[in-house]
């Protein structure tokens, strides 16, 4: 019989679940959410309907007694879920050609 | 193996006994000895039978398989890659139509590297309805990696069937496998079907230990996420050489088979009447050329040096084999049932191919023939060899 008596082994696509395995799926987004977070209650509605999900509680940050809500943009691919979710309707989604001039001029 | 250690119940085969069955009771009986696991089924004509006789042997309690009723073909393949994905030996039988709803996944468990062994019942297509033999169903799937075996009688439906799993089991194969028979001429006669004791096909067939990749919700997996092209391209050619891998893994199983059950019916090929003066080769498949070896005796009295190839392996496919037994003839007469609309007979396409490759490039007739299982009989085959030397006096 044929045994295994070289290298060869068969391959298969076998991933495990980590962070960010198909890349930097912020790189495709067109809208940015943006909240804001004098009218945000902190409800984590957001966070409970991201499918990504990029959109977390920090409990530390000072600005509320439950904290902040935090939107990870590496990862972020804009599909509005979060804003159209929102029940303060306090998440709006910004064209990302306007952070552009923003960033250009922070580079100079 | 999943779900225990324990393999499913074979009960009624602890002795060595011949049986006069059908091709697809043939299928049945030796999924049965497998201890196939999962079992999935939506049955067409003509592959009906071998399903029925499945489903009665576990109702009956004599075999251990999870019977899964589904709602269509396409559902069937879902049901086995889904089994075959969590290390269950799986096992179903279909034709034709059925075959084709299922194609897309048929690729799915190729190129998921999925085992999963069919009986596959050779049917022609409609329109118009036809439920006659014919092989385009499977032979039209010939790219997708599944390894496809054509056999000529029940006794090598069977045997193929437990060889099947053995080489699509293998470590370094880890492919699916079509058994395919001709519909009516071998699905629904009765022949000599010897079956060897349960314990000698144990020892043969042994269990399945997937070693590439196994669902088990305590090692959790995405299995086939998206994939970039450099991986993409790693994988296929991964493909690529464990089909090429499995000609000589056939070869040894087959030996293997021999050796332990002293039945052999060709490896890749099957050869007939081929010797050192032979300078005509007939190439035909599945039951036309278990006819055709009597025509071979026909044209042998009439002085004509004739000799067959049976292709009994589509994919992988035989070159070099081709090449070898080719390399001293005169002309090369395909008889087939397959055509590949637009170009010739599939067998034909592939081996003249082969043939490409070598010094002797034969002399070639093509038979498109046995179309809705026509009857090919001995003597309309030597008829038509004799007709195409002819044309060369």
């Amino acid at each position: 019989m044929t045994k295994s008596n070289d290298d060869f082994k068969v391959e298969t696509w076998n991933s495990k679940p980590t962070k960010g395995a198909a890349g930097k799926t912020g790189l495709w987004r067109t809208f940015r959410p943006i909240i804001d977070d004098d009218v945000c209650t902190r409800c984590e509605i957001c966070a409970l309907y991201c499918p990504e999900p990029c959109i977390t509680l920090n409990p530390d940050d000072p600005s509320h007694e439950k904290g902040r809500m935090v939107i990870e943009y590496e990862y972020c691919k804009g599909c509005g879920i979060c804003a159209n979710e929102c029940p303060k309707h306090c998440i709006e989604m910004v064209k990302e050609t306007e952070f552009l001039v923003e960033e250009e001029e922070e580079d100079k | 193996m999943t779900v225990s250690d324990k393999s499913p119940k074979s009960i009624g085969n602890e002795e060595a006994k011949t049986f006069i069955i059908s091709g697809n009771y043939a299928a049945a009986y030796a999924a049965k000895m497998a201890r196939i696991e999962v079992v999935a089924a939506y049955p067409i004509t003509p592959s009906t039978d071998c399903v029925e006789k499945v489903s009665e042997f576990v109702e009956d309690g004599v075999m251990g398989a999870e019977l899964i009723k589904v709602e269509s073909e396409h559902s069937v393949a879902g049901a086995l890659i889904g089994a075959s994905s969590t290390g269950a030996r799986t096992f179903s039988s279909t034709s034709a139509h059925g075959l084709l709803y299922m194609a897309e996944l048929v690729w799915w468990a190729a190129l998921a590297r999925l085992p999963v062994v069919m009986s596959i019942v050779n049917r022609e297509l409609a329109p118009a309805w036809s439920i006659w033999a014919q092989t385009q169903d499977s032979m039209s799937l010939r790219d997708s990696g599944i390894i496809q075996y054509y056999c000529k009688n029940a006794q090598e439906v069977f045997d193929t069937l437990l060889m099947a799993y053995k080489v699509s089991e293998h470590e370094h194969v880890y492919m699916p496998s079509l058994v395919c028979q001709d519909a009516y001429i071998l699905s629904h006669t009765n022949a000599q079907v010897d079956m060897p004791a349960q314990k000698d096909v144990d020892d043969f067939i042994g269990t399945y230990n997937p070693k590439h990749f196994i669902l088990d919700p305590k090692n959790p997996v995405t299995h086939s996420n998206l994939s970039y092209p450099q991986h993409y391209r790693q994988k296929r050619f991964n493909i690529m050489e464990s089909t090429h891998r499995a000609k000589q893994i056939i070869k040894d199983v087959c030996a293997d088979y021999k050796k332990r059950f002293g039945r052999f019916h060709g490896d890749l090929v099957d050869t007939y009447g081929i010797d050192k003066k032979t300078k005509h080769i007939i190439v035909s498949h599945s039951s036309i050329a278990e006819e055709i070896e009597l025509s071979v005796d026909m044209l042998k009295k009439k002085g004509y040096d004739a000799g067959l190839i049976r292709i009994r392996v589509l994919r992988p496919f035989p070159d070099e084999e081709l090449r070898e037994l080719c390399k001293n003839i005169e002309t090369i007469h395909f008889i087939e049932r397959a055509p590949s609309y637009g170009y010739k007979g599939i067998i034909a396409i592939d081996t003249m191919a082969a043939l490409f490759e070598s010094e002797n490039r034969p002399k070639a007739f093509h038979h498109i023939e046995g179309l809705s299982g026509m009857d090919v009989t001995a003597e309309y085959a030597a008829d038509l060899i004799e007709k195409d030397l002819e044309t060369l006096k």
